[in-house]
């Protein structure tokens, strides 16, 4: 059986306030409830459990990976996305030619 | 700090806890967060830290709550338990930081005990203080966690020995040498 001597109380009440510093119990519990809403299994809970990624931004992925997919233009209709994504005009092949048939 | 909480108490904010009551997450965090934060904070030498650790020690509360058997330990000591594994865990991943280059800036406030407007008296208080954390972040990490369990939790032996899933005796060694420890590194001239 250890012995507990005035020595080690005077230690203990040492680190004791050697340990102090302010705390904000309210903080924390505003913290934690914040964090626990955000960890909200919801809809995903089997993949959210744990995790720090919010349930919508899974979602967006989940939905807009396909789509994009789905919606990938052809290698033909590559060079028209470049080019709206560039800026150029649209249809500007076509309006150029409505031109030449006008001269 | 406070951590023993009348035992049925605390079993009751437990079941409350499991069956997903928000409210009985506060109150146990009014009865415990304190300590939890006291005690990760000296664990890990940052507050910042020692926050973020009582938070996420509290979730676990939350999402593990139905786990939780009255007859194996007491609600503190199981909440201790979990705050003492995620300490090693993050100080863990603060040495891969500190490997990786990456230093903390934030530091525990230092707090002087209310003890007098002389300045020579906060002077000394405030080293004092200095001295005693520097000693315990000196402590290797088994014997720092047994005293600040002891010290700031104030949980016994044999909770600690839960807590730290290891025996009564050795838990009592692991006492013996920190006290033994800090009292060499503080000296005598500090009335200790």
């Amino acid at each position: 059986m250890m012995e507990y001597d005035a020595k080690d109380a005077a230690i203990d009440a040492a680190v004791r306030a050697a340990a102090q510093h302010p705390t904000d119990e309210g903080r924390l519990a505003q913290g934690v409830l914040r964090r626990l809403r955000q960890d909200d299994p919801g809809l995903f809970g089997l993949f959210t459990q744990g995790w720090r990624l919010a349930p919508p931004a899974f979602a967006i992925v989940l939905i807009a990976t396909p789509l994009i997919i789905a919606f990938l233009p052809p290698p033909s209709q590559e060079d028209m996305v470049a080019g709206l994504i560039l800026g150029a005009p649209m249809f500007a092949e076509l309006a150029l030619d409505d031109d030449e048939v006008i001269e | 700090v406070q951590c023993d909480e009348p035992g049925q108490d605390a079993v009751h904010l437990m079941a409350r806890i499991a069956a997903g009551e928000e409210a009985a997450l506060a109150q146990l965090i009014a009865l415990q967060g304190r300590g939890v934060t006291l005690f990760a904070a000296r664990m890990l030498g940052n507050a910042a830290d020692g926050e973020d650790v009582a938070q996420e020690t509290f979730l676990r509360v939350w999402r593990r709550a139905a786990s939780y058997d009255p007859t194996r330990a007491k609600v503190s000591t199981w909440l201790y338990a979990i705050a003492t594994n995620l300490c090693i865990d993050r100080q863990r991943r603060n040495r891969v930081w500190r490997f990786l280059g990456h230093t903390d800036v934030a530091d525990l406030v230092d707090v002087l005990p209310d003890d007098g407007p002389d300045a020579t008296t906060a002077i000394a208080g405030r080293q004092r203080l200095a001295a005693v954390r520097a000693g315990i972040a000196a402590l290797p990490a088994r014997q720092r966690t047994a005293i600040l369990l002891a010290a700031v939790a104030e949980l016994g032996v044999s909770e600690i020995a839960v807590t730290m899933a290891t025996s009564r005796g050795a838990v009592e060694q692991l006492l013996v040498r920190a006290r033994r420890k800090l009292r060499d590194d503080i000296g005598d001239d500090d009335g200790i």
